[in-house]
């Protein structure tokens, strides 16, 4: 099915913001590490995938596009804080350190798949269209991050642990990922988006095997608190979105 | 982005070489012919190119700190992903430089501890602030544009690691500039700020993109080994002079004014006239210009710039940072390989 | 305002206080732009095992211009005298400046017997320069196809020249005489490799 009913658009945008602003912020968190990463290799490589989720989410805005007639930029860049619908994991500080930037990306790069593997079986052809075709690029995500988290939990007992660290402190921020979108439910209703209560267990499997072969765990509760889903978003994601906004918020309306 | 490369050797360094193999060397390479790692070569030859591609390398790792900068600042999707991509490719650019230095004799590790202690060097326009957007526009446009002029004559040299690393730098440098032109051109057809932003970093930058292909030529350069050895295929001054001619004539048309400025200690512009020697010569078809400020130049290349010690201070955070993970994975190379 | 992460950064001072870690292998990586190309020496690496090279390698050499196939090898294969008995992959430099090509596959003993098979079979009548052997066990051959590298699915022309040159050709038109233009395009550097 090709046309959106009219009376879907609002829960629908906000299914694709939700994506759009995840991919987008950890884009652009990661992108940061671009030129000063520990090995000169793996920051070429880390930037490639922080390019990817930008290219990413500026697909998804264009889809949004389509729906309210709104130009990707403006979307991207142009709303208040209460209106950008990512999960903060996104944007928390990761204070430079490696092992905090690799734990995150985990969690975020395997809940991305688990995402669109499920969008791509969405009833609406040019969401399932799109979904599939970054779903064949989320995948070089999941084993570009596996091969890290190998490489941390079997190399010493210091990288060890201070993966164990970082993989604690963002367990909690991580399921916060699982924060509904507005209007959720009308979507299934509609049978847009099969209902599916295995989305957290899946997830937590394909975390579970990877870091069970490192010798690392993931220890987290799913939770049924608001945040950024809601609009609610804390210190971190706000200074991210002045960085994001600074120039273009001199003039929003300017060709840059 | 490139080195103008200013290092030297003494001539008098080949006195404990063979004779007739340098002789032969020495012709091999005036005819066209082209040194590749197993080739005989002088210790001067080896030295000169180690610490040629060591400088470049050290450029490129530096220079894409100024422009990292403004990557999470960017201020459309497009401009994210191009300004994210063209200090990727400044990475990898360093990466193969390295890879070339190493294979020459020095390790990587060596190279990266001798550049965040100071011992050496990298591009001088490094050292300048990049206050605003417009600045990172501007360095993709002339700096970038500098490099390709010098670039395409480095691709040329003789040493065969070097000129096939060139050639594949050269064509991401190719979508540098493009995009430098692209941001330039936006800025220039924009709104009364985005122009008055972009004069004030043409200001800032007019005169590093002169002073990139480094000092005045000397009465001998062409005698000198970097030359006589084709590591270096054009001289200073001729690439400065190409520089001018084509970017002169282009930035006036978009609406700059080539001025001649004074900078303070921090890099910011205390006063900027026009150039009184920008006249194209009917005769010879070159513009006239007003040299850089050499005094300037090299007291920022010796250590007194606004920037360089922000440069090495945030390189070797990022070394010292890392230095567990690099402990990390070599520690846990005790499996076999898988191939 | 700087982001968080280039802030509060100490000056650098004194002695450094880490330890010089160990070099890395060196690894060597050939990639194809089509299917109907052959495999070209793209260039090297460090890494401590073939897993990291892969990854690397991949977003390195895979990202620049369209890659179909990759093989990753450790350098000391392409020159090992000694080897097993099995297939060997063969790259040939044809003059010095070019890069290394391959030209096919032979089953040998060892490394020296590939590369004499080489010269027999691929460089009787022709001047080469140096050759490359490699046994099969020692390379890690990715697919394209079935294990994306270069980024099919989502438009890469922001990351090359082509992706703005017409643009830029008519912003740079609207100022200037197409001569003027023509002029100054002269000294664009080729945006393929």
């Amino acid at each position: 099915m090709s046309q959106l009913d009219q009376n879907l658009h609002t829960p629908m945008v906000e299914l694709l913001l939700s994506l759009a602003d995840d991919k987008l912020f950890l884009g652009h968190r990661n992108s940061d590490w671009t030129g000063i990463a520990p090995i000169l290799e793996a920051d070429i490589a880390f930037s490639s995938l922080a390019q990817d989720d930008i290219a990413h989410a500026s697909a998804f805005y264009e889809l949004i596009g389509t729906v309210n007639d709104k130009n990707s930029d403006q979307i991207a860049f142009g709303r208040t804080c209460n209106e950008y619908r990512c999960a903060d994991i996104v944007t928390k500080s990761d204070n430079f350190n490696w092992a905090n930037a690799i734990a995150r990306q985990l969690y975020c790069n395997t809940f991305d798949y688990h995402r669109l593997a499920r969008l791509s079986k969405s009833s609406w052809s040019p969401l399932s269209a799109l979904s599939k075709r970054i779903l064949a690029e989320q995948t070089i995500h999941v084993d570009h991050i596996s091969t890290w988290i190998q490489h941390l939990g079997n190399g010493n007992s210091d990288s060890k642990a201070r993966l164990q660290e970082a993989l604690d402190t963002f367990a909690p921020y991580a399921v916060m990922l699982f924060e509904e979108p507005e209007g959720l439910q009308e979507l299934h209703d509609a049978s847009i988006l099969q209902n599916d209560s295995d989305f957290y267990t899946d997830w937590k499997s394909t975390i579970d095997v990877i870091l069970n072969s490192a010798g690392v765990t993931c220890t987290c509760e799913p939770t049924n608190t608001k945040g950024g889903r809601s609009g609610k978003h804390d210190e971190d994601f706000v200074r991210s979105l002045a960085e994001l906004q600074e120039v273009f918020s001199t003039d929003p309306l300017a060709a840059w | 982005m490139s080195a103008s490369a200013n290092v030297e050797v003494k001539v008098g360094d080949c006195s404990n070489e063979d004779p007739q193999k340098l002789a032969a060397f020495e012709e091999h390479v005036a005819n066209g012919g082209l040194i590749e790692p197993n080739d005989w070569m002088p210790e001067a030859y080896r030295s000169l190119m180690l610490r040629m591609a060591e400088h470049h390398a050290n450029s490129e790792i530096v220079g894409a700190l100024p422009e990292g900068e403004w990557i999470v600042k960017a201020p459309s999707l497009l401009r994210k992903l191009a300004l994210t991509a063209k200090v990727q490719d400044e990475v990898g650019h360093g990466q193969m430089l390295y890879e070339v230095a190493q294979d020459l004799g020095k390790s990587r590790n060596a190279m990266l501890r001798d550049l965040i202690t100071g011992v050496t060097k990298y591009h001088n326009c490094f050292n300048y602030p990049c206050p605003t957007w417009a600045d990172i526009c501007m360095i993709a446009w002339l700096i970038d544009g500098a490099a390709i002029l010098n670039q395409g004559t480095l691709a040329h040299g003789s040493f065969g690691p070097y000129i096939r690393t060139m050639r594949r730098i050269n064509m991401e440098e190719a979508f540098h500039f493009k995009h430098g032109e692209d941001m330039v051109l936006t800025l220039m057809s924009g709104t009364d700020s985005q122009k008055q932003m972009a004069q004030e970093a043409f200001d800032r930058w007019w005169e590093p993109s002169i002073a990139f292909f480094g000092p005045n030529d000397r009465p001998d350069e062409l005698e000198r080994p970097a030359m006589r050895w084709r590591m270096k295929t054009a001289t200073n001054d001729d690439l400065r002079q190409k520089f001018v001619n084509r970017f002169a004539p282009a930035a006036m048309a978009t609406g700059l004014v080539i001025n001649v400025c004074t900078k303070d200690d921090q890099g910011n512009v205390t006063s900027a006239t026009p150039d009184p020697l920008l006249k194209l010569d009917e005769e010879t078809g070159h513009w006239g210009f007003t040299q850089p400020n050499w005094e300037e130049f090299f007291r920022v290349i010796r250590g007194n710039g606004p920037c360089n010690k922000d440069r090495l201070a945030l390189r070797r955070f990022s070394y010292e940072q890392g230095e567990w993970v690099r402990k990390a994975i070599l520690d846990g190379t005790t499996t076999p390989c898988k191939n | 305002m700087l982001s968080e992460s280039r802030t509060n950064v100490p000056e650098a001072k004194g002695e450094l206080q880490t330890q010089e870690v160990q070099k890395f292998p060196i690894w060597e990586v050939f990639t194809k732009k089509k299917e109907s190309a052959v495999h070209l020496h793209a260039g090297s690496l460090s890494a401590p095992d073939s897993d990291l090279a892969q990854c690397f390698a991949r977003e390195h050499y895979g990202q620049d211009q369209p890659c179909v196939n990759m093989w990753v090898t450790k350098r000391d294969f392409l020159t090992a005298d000694s080897g097993e008995n099995e297939f060997y992959e063969l790259f040939v430099q044809w003059g010095a400046g070019l890069r290394y090509e391959h030209v096919g596959e032979v089953e040998a003993c060892n490394g020296v017997e590939a590369r004499d098979k080489c010269k027999e079979l691929f460089c009787a009548d022709k001047k080469y320069f140096t050759i490359w052997s490699c046994p099969n066990s020692g390379i890690t051959k990715i697919d394209g196809s079935t294990d994306m590298i270069w980024r099919e699915t989502t438009d890469q022309a922001y990351r090359l020249a082509s992706g703005y040159s017409k643009v830029v050709r008519k912003k740079w038109e609207a100022l200037r005489a197409s001569k003027a233009v023509d002029d100054y395009q002269s000294e664009d550097l080729k945006d393929t490799y």
